[in-house]
């Protein structure tokens, strides 16, 4: 892979980071990648080399890039950091092509921000916001770590070519609740905009391996400004600790000599968040947590998705309500619902607490559904009693009860 | 837990800030504890509340106290990132541990940080401390805030017993003099330093698993005077990561306003750690990786335990055992390799000898070893329930309520009958 052509404008509010992706081991088209930033912080966004390459490096092992040529400097710290990262990734999924990292200017770290100045990611979700709320608790106003602005990226994850429906409806909505929430919050906010999403579009990579490097890549734009970046944790330590694109082990690994790239917010759950900004009304009507996208109208949320269901029962349960629709919590709702094994952790610790509040059908609902996400996932990980059957033929029999089985399925069953 | 009259004294040669330990849920003895360095450092050393309570904490977690009330201010960063610290220890060690409520006298501010940025790291003259301040070395410009300007070498850290041993303090004179020419040959300083944390708890399984990030950390605390940050070096690779006292999940919660922690080296094996210290003659005469307890009375490693085995392996394959003077062998003996003890969790770091001692043609090794770790993976397997018998296992629980494992203990019964 080659990062060239790396180019910078800086206007009064805005400023443009932009550089060519070109792949030379996959057969992929090259991408203009750039970053628009718009704010009080945009004036000191600078073309940065380890923004870029981060922006790259987990695309690049996973097609199998032998290289990610650069132009200019690459820290050291981050340049160890991936390597680590991709150590991480293949004790998680897998052996993976680990790309020589080739700068062309060297290895040199860069120097930090004169001020220790610290700034998080507003995203307009449950996660970010309990982040802003207990930061602003925890730390009074001067203390380097107290966030002294907010980030608001649009263009992540890939929700569909500029000017698609589902691309505006989902930037529209998560840019309202995060200015609202700023303005709420009383820090000031600025924007990327990026096509970083682009370079592969596939969610479930996204997801698993990518999305914490992904806004470190953005983190790292503003490294003349900040000292340190959060990015707000979707994971619980002690409780849920997944292999996940953002992880506490793999987003500090995204920091240089000049920032920081903190995970926070592991240390709870979504329990503990609903119950921390349950107290804040003003900030929870703006709570944006819907993926689903395109969606019709104005609303910031769909209220019948899988996340904005879980999100309407943390708050319910911490005695507040959301900007959701009325009536959208319901047990038709819930059974509608299509069960992801990797979003079960949400849904566990929420049938006790539903009976304790007197929602009993709720959490009947919300148990069966548990059921069938453990289904799939024993399905998947070859558990239960078909999942050792299999595991027994493969290992002993070389697969000849399965190859029996395919034999004596009748025709019409069998695939063309 | 209380920790109370924290204070500074400078006599006699050594500069000492010290507090009185007192548990309150738990029947454990009242302790000083306190962190120690040469009068010439006295001006390095501070009555950092955050000193003791880093030093403290997770003790007091461990056995079940409530509360860790501190004399004097605390920094929220620490506070926070101690909550997250202790949350990551229930996941491993669980047990039905409660959280502990952090109390500050004076509140929670933050304390302030040293200008300029210095930073400083372990330098304990083993394999992970010389790799991280060498990599430093190479490649981090001398004027950027993330150098290192000084190794802090520490009495009372090393993995055996409390410092009080007089062999323990002839080996700690010895390894700081070797380690000051290290340092002077490298432009930084030594900090000397002594700190008396595992007195709180003596358990070495403990320290080592649980408490040794934030002691160090805590050291790193007590110097604020002069650092504004400090590198621990990792003792394991993120691609072998195992429940351990520092861990990249831990060190760097245990950083506050005045004091940036960075676990650092996590992204290289230890082979390949390895690798760049045995290039680096300077290092490799000093190499001490024995964590042998007592120990040795006239060797720096003693040649014979699991890590020493293991670093000598690595340096035979690297062709730099002849050059490495603190090991005494200038071979490895198959006799020696196939009754070494094993260390579960470890089979990581042997197997990646094995291609590189067979590049070295020395397949008799990598032979004994390669079969070693099949070995403990088959038991590991085993253990799991992984194998084919485990299948077997699980599927008679499950399915067939462990009677087939009934019937096979009944036929033993008999048959030893």
């Amino acid at each position: 892979m080659k990062i060239e052509s790396i180019d910078g404008r800086v206007e009064t509010e805005s400023s443009r980071v932009s550089a060519r992706i070109r792949w030379e081991d996959s057969a992929r088209e090259p991408l203009d990648l750039y970053f628009e930033a718009r704010g009080e912080a945009a004036r000191d966004v600078r073309p940065d080399g380890n923004s870029l390459l981060l922006a790259c490096a987990i695309p690049a092992m996973r097609h199998g890039e032998r290289r990610i040529a650069i132009e200019g400097t690459v820290c050291p710290y981050l340049r160890d950091g991936i390597l680590a990262a991709a150590s991480l990734l293949e004790a998680w999924y897998g052996p993976r092509t680990v790309p020589q990292i080739e700068p062309s200017a060297g290895f040199g770290p860069p120097r930090p921000a004169p001020v220790r100045r610290a700034a998080a990611f507003l995203s307009g979700g449950m996660d970010s916001l309990d982040v802003f709320v207990r930061n602003g608790s925890s730390f009074p106003a001067g203390h380097p770590a107290r966030f002294a602005e907010a980030i608001h990226v649009s263009g992540l994850p890939y929700t569909g070519p500029p000017g698609s429906p589902s691309r505006e409806s989902f930037v529209a909505r998560a840019r309202r609740a995060a200015t609202a929430l700023a303005r709420v919050l009383d820090v000031p906010l600025s924007f990327v905009r990026t096509n970083l999403g682009e370079i592969d579009r596939d969610f479930l990579f996204f997801r698993h391996e990518y999305f914490g490097s992904a806004y470190a890549a953005v983190a790292h734009l503003f490294s003349r400004r900040f000292t340190s970046v959060s990015f707000a944790s979707a994971q619980h330590l002690g409780v849920r600790l997944d292999p996940l694109g953002s992880h506490p082990l793999l987003d500090p690994l995204y920091s240089s000599g000049a920032l920081e790239f903190r995970h926070e917010g592991a240390d709870r759950g979504r329990l503990a968040k609903g119950k921390a900004l349950a107290p804040r009304p003003d900030l929870v009507a703006h709570l944006q947590v819907c993926l689903t996208t395109p969606f019709g109208d104005a609303r910031p949320n769909c209220g019948r998705c899988e996340k904005c269901l879980h999100t309407q029962i943390e708050l319910r349960l911490a005695g507040v309500s959301g900007p959701f629709p009325e009536g959208a919590l319901s047990v038709p709702s819930l059974r509608a619902m299509r069960a992801d094994p990797h979003t079960a952790f949400f849904w566990t610790p929420l049938p006790d607490r539903l009976r304790q509040s007197g929602d009993g059908d709720l959490a009947d609902a919300i148990e069966e559904k548990i059921r069938e996400m453990d289904r799939i996932r024993d399905w998947s990980r070859d558990r239960g009693w078909k999942g050792l059957l299999r595991r027994l033929d493969r290992r002993y029999l070389g697969s000849a009860l399965l190859d029996l089985r395919r034999a004596l399925r009748p025709a019409r069953e069998r695939p063309a | 837990m209380k920790i109370g009259e924290i204070r500074k004294e400078v006599a006699s040669g050594h500069a000492r800030i010290a507090a009185d330990v007192a548990w309150e849920d738990c029947a454990r003895t009242p302790r000083e504890i306190f962190f120690e360095t040469e009068e010439s450092l006295a001006e390095a050393l501070v009555p950092s509340a955050e000193a003791f309570l880093a030093g403290c904490v997770v003790p007091a977690f461990r056995h079940g106290e409530r509360r860790v009330r501190v004399e004097g201010a605390v920094c929220p960063e620490l506070r926070e990132g101690i909550r997250g610290a202790l949350t990551v220890l229930a996941g491993w060690y669980g047990n039905g541990r409660r959280p502990v409520a952090i109390e500050a006298a004076a509140g929670f501010r933050p304390p302030p940080r040293r200008a300029p940025p210095r930073t400083a790291a372990l330098l304990s003259g083993g394999l992970d401390s010389l790799f991280t301040l060498r990599m430093n070395l190479l490649e981090i410009p001398r004027d950027h805030p993330s150098a290192i300007r000084d190794g802090i070498v520490i009495l009372g850290h090393d993995f055996g017993l409390p410092d009080s041993q007089p062999l323990e303090l002839e080996r700690f004179g010895q390894r700081t003099r070797s380690l000051s020419a290290l340092a002077a040959a490298c432009g930084i300083e030594l900090v000397p330093m002594r700190f008396n944390l595992r007195d709180l708890d003596d358990d070495l399984d403990f320290y080592i698993g649980e408490q040794f990030g934030a002691a160090l950390a805590a050291a790193g605390h007590a110097l604020t005077g002069r650092i504004s940050a400090l590198t621990i070096p990792s003792s394991h690779d993120l691609g072998h990561l195992i429940p351990c006292g520092s861990h990249a999940l831990l060190d760097p919660n245990y950083a506050s306003g005045a004091l940036a922690i960075r676990h650092d080296g996590a992204s290289r094996t230890r082979f390949e750690k390895l690798a760049v210290v045995a290039a680096w003659p300077e290092a490799l005469r000093r190499l001490a990786p024995c964590n042998r307890r007592p120990p040795h009375r006239d060797r720096i490693n003693c040649g014979a335990c699991e890590k020493c085995l293991r670093t000598a392996t690595g340096l035979l394959a690297l062709g730099r055992l002849a050059g490495a003077e603190t090991f005494r062998e200038s071979d490895v003996s198959p006799e020696a390799l196939r009754t070494i003890g094993w260390v579960p969790g470890f089979e990581g770091y042997w197997a990646e000898l094995v291609p590189a001692l067979r590049a070295a043609g020395r397949n008799d090794l990598a032979e004994i070893i390669a079969e070693k770790v099949r070995e403990a993976l088959r038991f590991r397997d085993w253990r799991e329930e992984n194998d084919g018998k485990g299948l077997v296992k699980r599927f008679d629980r499950r399915y067939l309520g462990g009677s087939v494992a009934s019937v096979l203990r009944r036929i033993r019964r008999a048959g030893s009958a």
